[in-house]
């Protein structure tokens, strides 16, 4: 079965009416979609993690789904929001390479695509984005982030700082 | 390269129950009802307007009421409408009716700049303090009808639900007490109106978020 909207669409309108079959369908592709969604966006040891923890959202929140909208812009605002917290939380060291993990498959990258959050990055300043994949995503140090960028230890946090309160103003924001 | 637990997603299936889809219907329904409750109380204790109750209605007060409305059901619409996230979801008539309605504020302050002595006159009026305890009490009855919905939904902008839902709220709360408000200055309208809107704004603004995260 494939990811695509209608498919997901139907299989969650099921899901809220209680068909466990469907929603266990819809668990297994939307898992497939958010660890693909964040393949390039978080150290490898910590997508597992968020993986569940957006599950778990999904699960707890799916009466906030409207069936009469579509799903995948549901999903996608979930999955960001849950990355962000994350990226707010989390300061752990890359374990794998990123650029060699994300691999094309079907039309899900499309899918992916469309989660947006290297746009969302892309909106930001340079400095502070720049701060925010070295020292969230990729994992530096702030000494370590501060050498590679050519920006100061306390300019570095500030640019975290503040590009993740921009990046949670725009969970919503459309490509 | 580890993958989510087959048993973990088993898990989360078995325990599926039938859900129905979070609906802005209830919502609407509590803010009914606590601005008919409201409004009861006010005029139970406060009193209502000579002219809301014999007529003619006084222009002024058309204009504040429609303008608290507009501002107070756009923002309560946007508010509710933030417990179902999606991309591409962000509205922004709530801005515009902010803008709009901004125009009172700036209306008082071009006035007491033309005539200072007058609108010190008008803005020091003893009715200050009901507008405002009676405006913020009635803000707070309103936001809270917003918190549960929020609570229930999954905001993903914290930020921005707390700022519409105080927006909301304290123009609601204002409206519920505008039917007793014996001012039609606009000076007065202008200060105590807009203040009580900004501290039920700025308070939502700060404290919401916490209360919606999830």
């Amino acid at each position: 079965m494939t990811a695509d909207e209608a498919t997901l669409a139907r299989l969650m309108a099921a899901a809220q009416r209680g068909d466990k079959a469907a929603y266990r369908q819809l668990l297994g592709l939307c898992s497939g979609l958010v660890r693909r969604f964040y393949l390039r966006r978080l150290p490898e040891g910590a997508i597992d993690d968020l993986v569940q923890e957006t599950l778990m959202s999904l699960h707890r929140k799916r009466d906030s789904w409207d069936p009469q909208r579509p799903f995948l812009p549901w999903l996608a605002a979930i999955a960001r929001y849950r990355w962000i917290d994350h990226l707010r939380r989390a300061y752990t060291r890359a374990e794998v390479g990123l650029e060699d993990v994300f691999g094309v498959e079907s039309g899900e990258a499309a899918i992916v695509a469309r989660f947006g959050c290297d746009t969302l990055l892309a909106k930001l300043p340079e400095a502070q984005a720049a701060a925010i994949r070295v020292t969230r995503i990729e994992g530096l140090s702030t000494t370590e982030a501060a050498a590679r960028l050519g920006q100061s230890e306390s300019l570095v946090k500030v640019n975290v700082h503040r590009g993740l309160k921009k990046l949670a103003a725009m969970v919503e924001e459309d490509q | 390269m580890t993958r989510i637990n087959d048993d973990f997603l088993d898990g989360l299936a078995d325990e599926l129950e039938p859900v129905r889809p979070l609906s802005d219907t209830r919502v609407y329904f509590g803010i009914f009802g606590v601005g008919l409750v409201g409004i009861l109380l006010v005029a139970g204790t406060l009193g209502v307007r000579p002219d809301v109750l014999d007529g003619p209605l006084h222009p002024m007060f058309l204009f504040r009421a429609a303008t608290l409305l507009l501002l107070g059901g756009i923002c309560a619409v946007s508010a509710a409408a933030m417990a179902r996230p999606g991309v591409g979801r962000v509205g922004k008539a709530w801005l515009a009716a902010l803008a709009m309605a901004g125009v009172v504020p700036l209306t008082a302050l071009g006035y007491a700049l033309w005539d200072p002595a007058q609108a010190a006159r008008a803005v020091w009026y003893w009715s200050a303090i009901y507008c405002l305890g009676v405006s913020l009490s009635a803000a707070t009855a309103f936001a809270t009808v917003f918190i549960l919905h929020l609570r229930r939904g999954a905001p993903v902008s914290p930020q921005r639900a707390g700022l519409v839902t105080g927006l909301a709220s304290g123009s609601l709360g204002v409206l519920v007490y505008s039917i007793h408000c014996p001012s039609d200055n606009i000076a007065y309208i202008g200060m105590w109106y807009s203040l009580a809107i900004a501290i039920a704004t700025l308070t939502c603004r700060l404290i919401v978020p916490r209360l919606i995260r999830w």
